[in-house]
Order: C-alpha cells, then structure tokens, then sequence
C-alpha cells in the first residue's frame, strides 16, 4: 500500500496499528487495539461505533493530547508529537467561554498562543457569517442557544486554517431538530472549506449523510470492521435524506451494527 | 435607572433586620431601665455618632486609622493569597511541597501571633497591616485554589488542543473561571480583616476604632465604645456591599443560562 503515495492520493493523517491502554481501579483497560486508519487531504471521514468503543480516545490521539501505547501517528507521514496548530477541535459540548463573546471566542485560538488577533480579525468575522452568526457577534454565549453555541465551537475549530478538524460528537447534545439542520449547515460548510475532517458519531444519519468514507468500529477494544465507501453525489440537501440510495447505505451500516452484535 | 431601583431594592432588604433589631435594642434598654454608661439608647448612639463625625469630628482620626490600616492589609494579604493559592492550584509539586504549611499556618489562630508582631514591628501601623494580612489571607487564598482548580476538564483539553502555554490557560480560562470563588473568599476575607485590625488597636493602644472602644469602656464611656462598634459595622457592610457590586460587574456571566 505504500504505492498510495505515488499514485497521487497523498495520506494527511495515518494511525498505524496504534493501541491505546490506560490504567484504572480495576486494572488495566485496552481502549484501542490494532486500530488502523488513514484520512487523505479534504475528504470527510466518519467514524461510527457503540458507546464505548474508545471513540473519544482516538480523539485524544488525533489532537494530540495522548500518545499512543504502541503504533504511531503520522500527520503528511511525520510522526506526531504533542498538539499542533493545523488541527482544529470541535467537542460534544461547544466549551465556550463564558466571559467572551462569540466573536472573541471565535477568536481565542489565536489570542492564546500569542498572535496577532488584529490580523486574524477579518477571518473570524467571515467565519461567523459562514456559521451564520453574522449578527450575533457580540453576543454572551448564555444568549445564544445550544445550536449557536455549537456553530461558534465549529467557527472557532476552523479559525486557524486546520488541515484536519476533529469532532467529536458535536451535535451529540442537541435535539433533533437542531442536529438536523447543523448537519446539513456543516455539510455546506464543509463543500466551502475543504478541511479533512474526522468525525466522531454515533448516529447512522449522520455518519451517511456528511461522509466520504465511514469507519464502523467495533465495541472495546476498539477495532475497524468495516470501512464503507458513501457514495451519495454533493451537494447533499434535505432531499438527500429522503432518497433510495442515502436509505440503502443506512441500512447496510445497521446491518453491520447488528451482525456484530452491536447496538 | 433599573441598575439604581435593583441596588436600591437590595439596601431596603438589607437594611431592615437592622432596624428590627435597633427597635429591639431600644425596647430593651427602655423597659429594663439599664443605665447609659452600661448600655446607652439607640437615640444617644446617634447623637455620639453625630457629634463625633459632625460637630466636633473628634472620630474621624481614629475611624482614618482603622480604614488606612483594614485596607491595606486587606490588599497586601488579599493579592499575596491570589498569588499563591493561583500559583499552588496550577503546580501540583508546587502544592505538594507548601500546601501542609500552609494548612499548618491556619491551625495556628492569628490573633495569638499578635504581641508577636508588636514585638518585631512595633507599635505602629504596621502591626495592624501585618495582623490584618495574616488573618484575610486563609480564606482568599481558599478561594482562589479551589476556584482555579474548578475548572472544566473540556475547557483545559481545549486549550491543549490549541497548544496554549500554561501561562495562557491559567489567564484566559482558571482565572475567571476562579473570580466568583475569589469574590466569596474576599468577602469572608474582608471580615476577617477588621477583626483583625481591631484586635491590634486594643493590643497597641495608639489609635483607631478598636483603642477607641477599649478606651473608653475603661473611661465607663459605653455611648462612644458602641458608637464606634456601629460605625465598624458599617465599615464592614460597606466594604461587603462593594465587594459584592465589583463581582456582580466582573463576573457577570454566573448564573446566567447555558454554559456549554
């Protein structure tokens, strides 16, 4: 597989044969084994499995805040080590800070490690208007409800032009409705941007619907049994979820789920 | 406007168990037929308040005092609690290593230090200001390690994730996340600080409120020791009422909402 490269399709992130285990009261607990995983440059990259199965471990793998117990991790084929600027973060709750508004939240990546906020102003703006959140930009995060604070969490994940964005779970808290529509906004979002993005979900509907490719994995140890190519034509809208095709993939990933014995 | 109506409504509220207990303080002495030089009337508190701010202003030097001496040992032991208990809460060696004496410290009551510290500073001010310092810091620095060890778990895997030095986590997220509790311990700390202050007044006999009390009792003088106990109450509800108006402005966003 080493011919991937020179066929042109370079691999932006790679996990290989990367296990993950921690200690904990009752003794030693294997959260991801021989996990393997590769995202190429600008594609949408879903990661599907139960409660459980060392999802939000790959997402401390990824952001780099753990290292893996064996394996590695490779960003452009380097080892990585430690966090680093191009990867953007989106978590399940939108962890905004309180005391800023949304403009300024958009805006502390880059407050905090130093540079100029003055420059990256115009940018942050843009992306409050792409999130849709034009004019709330100098609201509180407590006069924003659930969704707008998830949209300012996406706006701010993207505030330094991350080649890779994680989410982990980000509409996970949100009702139905409102993941509804931040499903389809991000899918839009994502056709302008382009970042690769390594999504975290429990939901079917949503791992169909943005992805490029879904990874189903399996409960802990965490492992890939399928990696399922969505081949759903984009722009995707509302109509897409109601199609043949969009109903057929959601069936054959449930079908994978309980093969696997899996809920 | 709404801003006055509220503090406004809230001075009312404040204000009138105070003056339930003044009438019972009134009643009491009237239908006990107790003595003024023991315990005078509301009536002649007032008027020894009155002439003493007022007419011949002889309270004002040792009211000066005791403020001068409250506030700044307030701020010396306050902003040393802020920097310490921030400093032990984001180093955990660090924590390790002092918290014991710290904890050691506090078992120790400060008012027993107290001819101590005459004895290395001397009958003067800085007696008071030492005293005072020692006695406010516990519970700011209280306040302040547990309010900046408060902080969310995603928020500080957040800042990690955009590679935020230390420094910047502590100032963009520990630290207002901590105003609310830094606020309460300043609070209880401001309290603290004027029992303090008064304790050393009666322990150097120079000036100030807590001399003017002692004196005077000695003097069987009860109408100014109680006109100066009212006017320290006041002290102590104004610099309450401040501390309470500077968080509701700082930490604004508490209790309001959704903080995801």
């Amino acid at each position: 597989m080493t011919m991937m490269r020179g066929s042109g399709k370079s691999t932006l992130l790679s996990l290989r044969d990367v296990s993950v285990s921690y200690e904990s009261r009752r003794g030693p607990v294997l959260a991801l084994e021989h996990f393997n995983l590769e995202v190429q440059p600008s594609s949408f990259v879903s990661v599907l499995g139960p409660s459980g199965c060392g999802k939000s471990t790959l997402v401390k793998l990824v952001s780099g805040l753990l290292k893996p117990t064996t394996g590695t991790v490779c960003f452009d084929g380097k080892p990585a080590s430690g966090a680093r600027d191009d990867v953007g973060v989106a978590f399940q709750q939108a962890a905004l800070l309180p005391w800023k508004t949304a403009i300024e939240n958009v805006l502390l990546p880059i407050r905090v490690t130093g540079q100029s906020v003055q420059a990256a102003l115009p940018r942050a703006e843009a992306l409050l208007d792409l999130v849709g959140l034009r004019a709330f930009r100098d609201r509180y995060p407590f006069e924003l409800s659930g969704g707008m604070q998830q949209r300012v969490a996406v706006a701010r994940s993207l505030i330094r032009d991350p080649s890779i964005l994680v989410m982990d779970e980000p509409f996970a808290a949100l009702d139905a409705m409102t993941r509804e529509n931040l499903m389809i906004e991000l899918q839009r979002i994502w056709q302008e941007m382009r970042p690769s993005v390594l999504f975290i979900t429990h939901s079917i509907q949503e791992a169909v619907f943005l992805s490029d490719r879904v990874i189903v994995m399996s409960g802990r140890p965490g492992r890939v049994i399928e990696d399922v190519v969505i081949d759903l034509p984009r722009p995707r809208d509302q109509h897409t979820l109601g199609s043949a095709r969009f109903a057929e993939l959601s069936a054959q990933l449930r079908e994978i789920f309980d093969r696997t014995g899996q809920t | 406007m709404t801003t006055f109506a509220y503090v406004a409504g809230d001075f009312l509220r404040r204000l009138l168990p105070v003056v339930l207990l003044v009438a019972v303080w009134w009643v009491l002495v009237w239908a006990l037929d107790v003595p003024s030089r023991l315990m005078p009337s509301p009536p002649e508190v007032g008027q020894r308040i009155y002439d003493g701010l007022i007419v011949t202003g002889d309270l004002w030097p040792h009211l000066w005092a005791t403020v001068k001496a409250t506030l700044l040992g307030f701020a010396a032991g306050g902003g040393l609690a802020i920097v310490v208990g921030s400093l032990l809460a984001m180093s955990r060696p660090l924590e390790l290593l002092t918290y014991p004496i710290v904890v050691l410290i506090q078992s120790v009551p400060k008012v027993s230090v107290a001819p101590l510290i005459l004895l290395w500073a001397g009958f003067d001010i800085r007696s008071t200001v030492i005293l005072v310092a020692l006695i406010c810091f516990f519970p700011i620095f209280v306040g302040t390690f547990v309010g900046v060890r408060s902080a969310p778990s995603v928020l500080l895997d957040l800042f990690s994730t955009m590679k935020a030095g230390r420094f910047a986590t502590f100032l963009h997220c520990n630290l207002p996340y901590a105003a609310g509790s830094i606020f309460a311990g300043m609070e209880v700390g401001w309290g603290f600080a004027l029992v303090g202050c008064v304790v050393m007044e009666f322990v150097t006999g120079v000036s100030g409120a807590g001399f003017l009390i002692q004196n005077s009792a000695n003097n069987l003088d009860a109408q100014t020791a109680v006109a100066s106990m009212v006017l320290l109450g006041v002290m102590g509800f104004i610099g309450g009422a401040l501390m309470q108006q500077a968080k509701r402005r700082l930490v604004f966003w508490e209790g309001k909402g959704r903080h995801g």
